[in-house]
């Protein structure tokens, strides 16, 4: 559950930072697509941790190291930075789970 | 003993296949899919369309056109 | 090699041939066929995967290939892959089989996953019952393989027949399956698991268009320096070629080249999408997607899986269509075939921004927006319309739900060259002709374009539109568009248009608004045809055009009462 709290918030925090960047805030280059991801993945979280249940921190996390392989894909293809890519933290724990 | 179409069944209600009321094709697809008379049958989610069914611990979509034609008696719960 | 769909035949084809087997097509049809040699012994043996089928008794092609391959090309024996979590099901299929009198070895594949579940097989009973040999494998882990190449040295053995109506088939495959199957306690674990967030009421859409958005961006992002090598070089080749005298190095490089090579510069773009789209249908995620989305789609008589190709349409239409081969449904995927067009794609955007820029310098984007919603908007309307008439018919379709797996990289791989390969077969050689015609037209016979047909063309047609008021130069944009839509662009700045005092603002509004809607591009058009048909082909061009037509004229009139 401890786990739990801890994704939420720092999916939270990528949120809120790929947001602002997405409005030029800070640094540019996010899209308003790639928020509603992390968006979601950070409800997914959220869900997990009022339902008290598992299964959606393991999908989340399973949607959040997808998308982070892809956005380094896209960073090293076209040089567009994402805080997506900052979700390969959750990869071991997805990994982990799914074995 | 309620029958009713397996589209009018409610999310996680159950009930056993009586009859395919179809034409051959979608009586034989169906059956070759395991949806056969005496089988038992649950409802698993349901979403406007289609509907999501599970038998035998495998789960089908079934579209609501193909999911009308088949009869389940819902027992004492329908 | 016969089974039903999602059983682990090419795993275990993978695992018997060692990776070495091709993909192809059967004669004729686009069924899938996958073919690979094994030595056993210093024997040696060619199997063929036949399509996944469930029964013999409906009329589907992939029975036919099945049906006409076991009669015609008489196998030497007949490898019946079951999926042992699901014994009953399966065995409708082998007790079919039974009727061909073909020696046959039971594969009871996914042994380990049914172990898991508490679920075992008597395979010396069911070997009995069915008089041919019975082996358990796990083609994932590789187990059961040595055991079942021994069985395929012995030959396997014709089984007893069991033949019947369907009805009596089920009855028979129930009673086998209480004889030989004991389960102690049914649940699947993983699939329980990321069934019930995928599919959860509030996220199940939100993680949808999270997964199309990461198709989108594999599709386009991660593949634009591959698209942008092949572009650059095309273009370098089409330079230099041109830069040769004569008319003959004009038309390679600048018709031949340049045309085929625009089109060309898609193949990364198609490859990743179809890697994407393989992944998806592999792992299992697809069918939950469908069943996610089919109650908003059916209401417009399309289903779950029109979604698909209908997104990936914002992108590029030629990838878009091509992702319509996931529709099973005949109808269903012609519809969504011919209303994909009006998804706005991304080659359509440049025109928006000229014209919105110099008509509509305070709202552009909410006017780029807008003709963004129109797209769909049209697209569904048009989807339900033709649905209700040419293309009537309920949708009636079921699905399985696979369980969720890694695929396999081998046959992600095969699965993603073989339908590249297929586009660039079928569309190249319209491509080719169409990108000589029009470089012809544009460079004859005056050497320059305000001369050439194309300009003559341009004039001529400009009658059409003159109740839209738009001058020739503006219909010749059109008609060069038709090669790609964002030449459009450029021709305007070739004929050096001021366009901002050729039309007022509506007038420019009523041009995107036929830019958006007109008959698809070259590349569009092949691949509608090479998934469709030519007359389809056909029908989307003059339907497209007229939707157009008739669209802009309103625009134009609406903009006359302000």
């Amino acid at each position: 559950m401890v786990l739990a709290v801890v994704f939420t918030v720092y999916f939270l925090l990528l949120t809120v930072f790929e947001m602002l960047s997405s409005m030029n805030f800070w640094i540019g280059g996010g899209s308003p697509m790639n928020v509603f991801v992390l968006g979601t993945v950070t409800a997914t979280c959220l869900k997990g941790l009022v339902v008290k249940k598992d299964s959606y921190l393991v999908a989340a996390t399973l949607i959040a190291s997808s998308f982070s392989i892809l956005m380094i894909l896209t960073y090293l293809a076209t040089g567009d930075f994402s805080f997506g890519i900052l979700g390969v933290v959750a990869t071991p724990y997805a990994i982990k789970k799914l074995k | 003993m309620t029958l009713l179409p397996l589209s009018a069944l409610r999310e996680g209600q159950g009930g056993r296949v009586v009859a395919i009321n179809g034409g051959r094709g979608c009586t034989v697809r169906l059956m070759s899919m395991g949806i056969v008379p005496g089988k038992k049958v649950q409802i698993a989610g349901r979403r406007g369309g289609a509907v999501l069914v599970s038998l035998d611990g495998t789960k089908f979509v079934i579209g609501r056109g193909l999911a009308m034609k088949v009869i389940v008696d819902a027992g004492k719960e329908g | 090699m016969v089974g039903n769909p999602n059983v682990g035949k090419t795993s275990l084809l993978n695992a018997l041939t060692g990776g070495n087997f091709s993909v192809g097509n059967f004669p004729g049809v686009t069924v899938e066929k996958k073919e690979g040699v094994a030595t056993i012994n210093g024997k040696k043996f060619i199997f063929v995967d036949l399509p996944g089928i469930y029964s013999f008794e409906t009329e589907s092609l992939d029975e036919k290939v099945t049906r006409d391959y076991l009669i015609k090309e008489k196998p030497d024996m007949v490898l019946n892959i079951v999926n042992a979590l699901n014994l009953e099901r399966n065995l409708y299929l082998t007790l079919q089989l039974t009727e061909f009198e073909i020696p046959m070895i039971v594969v009871l594949n996914m042994i380990d996953e049914a172990e898991k579940e508490g679920i075992s097989i008597d395979a010396k009973k069911l070997s009995k019952i069915l008089g041919t040999p019975v082996v358990k494998t796990s083609a994932v882990r590789e187990q059961g393989i040595d055991e079942l190449k021994r069985e395929i040295l012995k030959g396997g053995r014709i089984p007893k027949s069991f033949s019947g109506s369907l009805e009596e088939i089920v009855r028979m495959a129930e009673n086998i399956a209480k004889e030989v199957v004991k389960v102690e306690k049914v649940d699947r674990v993983i699939e329980e698991v990321l069934d019930e967030v995928f599919m959860d009421t509030h996220l199940g859409i939100p993680i949808f268009l999270s997964i199309m958005w990461m198709m989108f961006v594999f599709t386009y992002s991660v593949a634009e320096p591959f698209t942008e090598l092949l572009g650059s070089l095309f273009d370098f080749l089409a330079t230099y070629i041109a830069s040769f005298d004569g008319w003959l190095f004009s038309m390679l490089g600048d018709g031949v080249v340049a045309g085929v090579g625009s089109v060309l510069s898609f193949i990364p773009n198609i490859a990743f999408l179809f890697l994407f789209l393989s992944l998806l249908e592999l792992s299992g995620y697809m069918p939950r997607a469908v069943f996610l989305v089919d109650g908003f789609m059916s209401r417009f008589g399309l289903n779950g899986r029109s979604v698909i190709s209908l997104i990936m349409g914002f992108g590029c239409n030629v990838p878009a269509i091509l992702a319509t081969r996931s529709i099973e449904d005949g109808k269903v995927r012609i519809a969504t075939t011919l209303v994909n067009p009006f998804m706005s794609c991304s080659a359509r955007l440049p025109i928006y921004v000229l014209f919105a820029g110099m008509f509509f310098p305070e709202n552009g984007s909410v006017v780029i927006m807008s003709l963004y919603l129109i797209g769909v908007v049209i697209a569904l309307i048009s989807a339900l319309i033709l649905r209700k008439t040419l293309l009537e018919g309920e949708s009636e379709f079921i699905m399985e739900l696979p369980p969720y797996m890694l695929p396999n990289p081998k046959e992600l791989w095969l699965m993603t060259w073989v339908r590249t390969k297929h586009f660039i077969e079928k569309a190249g050689t319209v491509i080719l002709g169409m990108s000589i015609v029009v470089w012809y037209i544009t460079n004859y016979p005056g050497g320059s374009i305000e001369t050439s047909y194309a300009a003559m063309l341009g004039k001529a047609l400009q009658p059409v539109f003159s109740p839209m008021g738009w001058s020739w130069e503006l219909v010749l944009a059109l008609i060069t568009g038709f090669a790609a839509k964002e030449v459009v662009v450029a021709t305007i700045s070739v004929l050096n248009v001021d366009v901002a005092s050729v039309m007022t603002p509506h007038q420019a509004f009523a041009y995107m608004l036929f830019t958006l809607l007109y008959m698809p591009c070259v590349a569009t058009i092949a691949a509608i045809r090479a998934e469709i048909g030519t007359r389809w082909a056909v029908f989307a061009v003059s339907f497209s055009f007229l939707v157009a037509y008739v669209i802009s004229l309103i625009a134009t009139g609406v903009g006359l009462w302000f």
